[in-house]
């Protein structure tokens, strides 16, 4: 009785203390947490590489990805043909393929084969980058704002215009300043259209009205029947869904300091911002015969505007006033942290992060690098402590496995699978960013499947080549850790790790691990259920 | 299931739960008094529906006597009567009918297993997609602190010492956030039987909790983030490979029930179908919940033409499938249609209707004190509406949830079921 107390109160004590002195990560799982933060997965070489150059150095180096070599777009993009495009070009193609009035059903098949395409070049593109480019840091921080700002290419054209919004807004802006990425967004079709404000237009005027309700008396209702027509014209037109996302998701934060009203007088400021395919190529058009001219007042504070300027001036003052909220230097601070470090935002990197934000005018790459320098990033607690989300999972297994790619259309659509479609997020809210969202049971499954049909090269375009298995060792046991290094750097648990080590031995017995074939199948078995591993779903 | 949700459940529920936790045999929440958190009727399973998107109540449920519907309307109404080609409404009585997409509900309105709930909705104000489905789903509108959807909540409320994986089920890869939570459930993956059951041989002894500690590291480094993260993993794995093989032995074993009815094509169909397996299986499935998308018609919403003519013919056709394929076993099956508002009163420019507040329900099946309209949208006059643009809130969504929940599984929510709700004018949802 009293052996079992002590051992209790020994182990409470230990709890204890573990809370408040967690040993510091060594300098290689300070690689391994960065590599598993900063990038889509680490390869292979990668642990060497970061180790021999100096870790500091290559944060730098993320850091400036304008200075990092480039994947070779026009080889491997060659094939697509909305790369490059602009949502005007896209638009006449779209445009063309309807007014083919040729065959209905040629037509039919042309529009569908065109939209598809569209949706499978984006997706593709995306999931190239983030696998392939050596800037792994702007590419995950373009993943961050791609769900920041996000927009679901099954709404329209923005099934088309997504590319550009992709390579000239996400791509472009990532890793530069907060309000010229806001600017970007609120004036790209793909935004307009995903929430409506391209069709928000002012409330009729007095004297429009007073000609609806009369016509209605001329066509014999009464002037009760008439003023109600007119009230309802009243009515229409108005879209509040950009104004609200603008405020409640793309600066700060749902319900921080503004109102119902605040929705209505910034749709109204915002009715013009408008889409018109036409020359100048970019979709964006200010229709200011849309715009609702009245006087406007947002969240305590008049909207000036200028006798010689459009209406335009109304949206873009609320943009650079929301741009410099306070609020919203808060919200993208601890969406970063949050992405970046732990699902629970540690609040001293938050507020560090924040401050950045506002002192450096909202530059991103600053409020990055303070999160990346600040002395918490580096805490045990965040360690392996974010569930990998489908494309995290997807990708960094292939990274891990140095797989071929020859279709990558088959990559995004296993990342869907997994219930994570890239550009189709339906809310825009974007993804969740927590463990919660993706560990729910019977997705892993699904996890599992792909993670054994890659190892046996079963998926087609997708392939684990020679180069991965080159110069493995002979012995069976060498050969496992071998691969464990590869794929799983960071440790294997002891279950997970004597499971393996159980499987080989048997295989070993049965006389399977003898011939060059037995052993390349072997050491597929092993990779399959690394991937699958819990180890593996954890960065 | 997450560390996270477990500590705000901590909170949330007090110490009552810490006894529990470390024996999971025991109740979760603290003990009731008599009648409390018992569930009187067993063997009943509530199907719920959810309606993405905010669906328009007044194109669902057509006030089709009040004119003023129709100067509100003057592109989108659906019309009294069939005219020059465009169906008019379902009639349903003197005043509602359903839309013309939902003709084969009728019979199930005729037999009175069938009612609609009308200026349904949440008190809170919010028009956000999010909020007012998180809100919804939470059963706890305004309250962000909240991590246990209501239905996940029944269950932790109701388990018992026999601990069935299928009590619940979401046909979708994803749980919706009405049953994530604290309480385990299974979200299906697609794929087939056989593909299954290979996986889970293979990861059985993978996802295993004995042993976490990881080669070379000390046992103390644990209590951070390695710790939690593998752990977590596993415990979803471990979950998922015990579940599934109890499900598809029930859905494709040699004794899985015949289907007997024919489903429209695509995904509420085919998740329906596979819900009344399991129901007519017996296998003591309580809870489920399918998702249908699409409903956020600020644009082409249309009166019978338009998009919000397709999405309510799938709904109806798969519903009424599903009430024959189950046959006898729809006497103990409630179903509940629930979207997270409704839309403006007045439609937009562009033949749509934007994000309002009040909404419908729809609930059906054997436990239903059906043929009623529940609820009254009143003149629709402006000056009666809520904010002078959408119907109101007149019956709290609570209401509907907590009446669904003792009329089907007999279970009276104790307080605090529903944070900071008490009143609740009986609504007579269910047979008494």
């Amino acid at each position: 009785m009293r052996v079992l107390f002590v051992g209790v109160a020994l182990s409470v004590l230990a709890t204890g203390l573990a809370a408040q002195e967690l040993r510091p990560l060594t300098e290689d799982e300070k690689i391994l947490h960065v590599l598993s933060r900063l990038t889509f997965g680490p390869t292979p070489g990668q642990f060497g590489n970061v180790k021999g150059m100096g870790l500091d150095k290559w944060i730098e180096q993320q850091l400036e990805p304008e200075k990092l070599p480039r994947i070779d777009l026009d080889k491997k993009f060659a094939k697509y043909q909305l790369l490059g495009t602009t949502p005007f070009e896209q638009a006449e193609i779209y445009k063309k393929l309807q007014e083919d009035k040729g065959e209905e059903d040629q037509m039919m098949q042309d529009l569908g084969r065109f939209r598809r395409q569209a949706r499978a070049e984006i997706r593709a593109y995306v999931v190239e980058n983030a696998m392939g480019s050596s800037a792994q840091l702007f590419e995950v921080l373009n993943d961050f704002w791609r769900n920041h700002f996000a927009v679901d290419i099954a709404k329209d054209s923005v099934e088309y215009t997504a590319t550009h919004y992709e390579i000239h807004v996400i791509r472009k802006m990532s890793m530069g300043r907060f309000l010229p990425f806001l600017q970007a967004t609120a004036t790209h079709p793909a935004m307009l259209v995903f929430l409506d404000n391209h069709i928000s237009r002012r409330p009729p005027s007095k004297s429009e009205l007073k000609q609806i309700e009369n016509r209605y008396r001329r066509r014999g209702s009464t002037r009760e029947q008439a003023r109600e027509q007119a009230e309802i014209a009243k009515q229409r037109g108005l879209n509040e869904n950009y104004a609200r996302e603008l405020m409640e998701l793309h600066t700060l934060g749902v319900d921080n300091g503004y109102s119902q009203e605040d929705v209505e007088m910034v749709a109204r400021a915002f009715t013009g911002w408008s889409t018109d395919f036409g020359a100048d190529g970019t979709g964006f058009m200010y229709k200011d015969g849309m715009h609702d001219p009245s006087r406007k007042a947002v969240m305590g504070r008049s909207i000036p505007r200028g006798r010689r300027e459009t209406g335009m001036i109304e949206g873009k003052t609320i943009i650079g006033r929301l741009a410099k909220h306070k609020n919203t230097a808060n919200f993208i601070a601890t969406k970063l942290v949050r992405y970046l470090v732990n699902d629970d935002p540690p609040p001293k990197i938050v507020a560090a992060a924040a401050k950045t934000f506002k002192a450096k005018k909202g530059d991103i790459r600053e409020v990055v690098r303070t999160i990346l320098k600040h002395p918490e990033f580096f805490d045990r607690r965040h360690f392996k402590a974010k569930f990998k989300n489908p494309l995290e999972f997807v990708t960094s297994a292939l990274r891990a496995t140095e797989a071929d790619v020859s279709a990558p259309k088959v990559i995004a659509d296993a990342v869907a699978r997994l219930g994570m479609p890239i550009y189709g997020c339906e809310d825009p809210t974007g993804w969740d960013d927590t463990a919660e969202a993706w560990r729910d049971p019977g997705v892993m499954a699904l996890r599992w499947r792909f993670a054994l049909n890659l190892a046996r090269g079963k998926v087609r375009g997708m392939k684990i080549g020679e180069r991965f298995y080159y110069q493995l060792p002979e012995d069976p046991l060498d050969l496992m850790d071998s691969l464990i290094k590869k794929v799983v750097p960071q440790g294997l648990g002891s279950n997970t790790y004597a499971v393996l080590e159980r499987a080989v031995f048997k295989r070993v017995q049965e006389g399977l691990a003898e011939s060059e074939r037995g052993r390349k199948e072997l050491a597929r078995t092993i990779v399959g259920v690394l991937l699958g591993s819990p180890e593996f779903q954890q960065q | 299931m997450t560390e996270n949700t477990r500590r705000s459940f901590l909170t949330n529920t007090g110490a009552a739960v810490l006894g529990a936790c470390a024996l999971p045999s025991t109740r979760v929440f603290a003990q009731p008094s008599v009648g409390g958190s018992e569930r009187a009727e067993k063997g009943n399973t509530l199907v719920v529906i959810y309606l993405r998107g905010g669906a328009d109540a007044l194109n669902v449920v057509v006030p089709y006597s009040n004119p003023m519907y129709y100067t509100v309307r003057p592109t989108i109404a659906i019309q009294p009567e069939d005219r020059d080609g465009e169906r008019g409404v379902v009639k349903l009585n003197d005043n509602y009918g359903f839309h013309p997409a939902m003709a084969a509900l009728k019979p199930f309105w005729d037999s009175k297993q069938l009612s609609a709930i009308v200026n349904v909705g949440s008190p809170h104000p919010t028009r956000s997609h999010f909020d007012a489905q998180d809100f919804m789903e939470y059963a706890a509108p305004g309250d962000r602190s909240m991590t246990n959807g209501w239905l996940n909540r029944y269950l932790a409320e109701t388990k018992t010492q026999d601990y069935n994986p299928l009590r619940a089920v979401a046909m979708q890869g994803l749980l919706p956030r009405a049953l994530r939570g604290k309480y385990p459930v299974l979200a299906v993956p697609q794929m087939s039987a056989s593909e299954s059951e290979g996986l889970l041989d293979l990861f059985d002894d993978v996802y295993k909790n004995r042993g976490g500690v990881e080669k070379g590291v000390m046992e103390k480094d644990l209590s951070g983030g390695a710790k939690t993260g593998r752990k977590g993993a596993v415990d979803v794995g471990r979950h998922t490979i015990e579940t599934l093989r109890h499900f598809w032995e029930i859905v494709e074993g040699e004794d899985a029930p015949r289907t007997q009815a024919k489903y429209p094509r695509g995904g509420l169909g085919r998740r329906l179908q596979m819900i009344a397996k399991l129901i007519k299986s017996d296998c003591g499935l309580e809870c489920a919940a399918v998702d249908k998308g699409g409903w956020d018609t600020h644009q082409g919403e249309g009166s019978d033409d338009g998009s919000i003519n397709r999405l309510l013919g799938d709904l109806s056709a798969s519903m009424a499938a599903f009430a024959k394929d189950l046959g006898k076993h729809l006497e103990r099956t409630t179903i509940l249609v629930m979207t997270e508002f409704g839309r403006t009163v007045a439609e937009n420019g562009n033949r749509g209707t934007d994000h309002g507040r009040g909404g419908c329900m729809l609930a059906m099946g054997g436990k239903i004190d059906g043929g009623k309209i529940i609820g009254d949208y009143g003149t629709l006059e402006r000056k009666a509406l809520q904010d002078r643009r959408d119907l109101r809130v007149d019956i709290d969504f609570r209401t509907v949830f907590g009446e669904a929940l003792k009329g089907t599984h007999g279970f009276d929510t104790p307080s605090g079921f529903f944070p900071i709700f008490s009143g609740r004018e009986p609504l007579g949802l269910c047979k008494s």
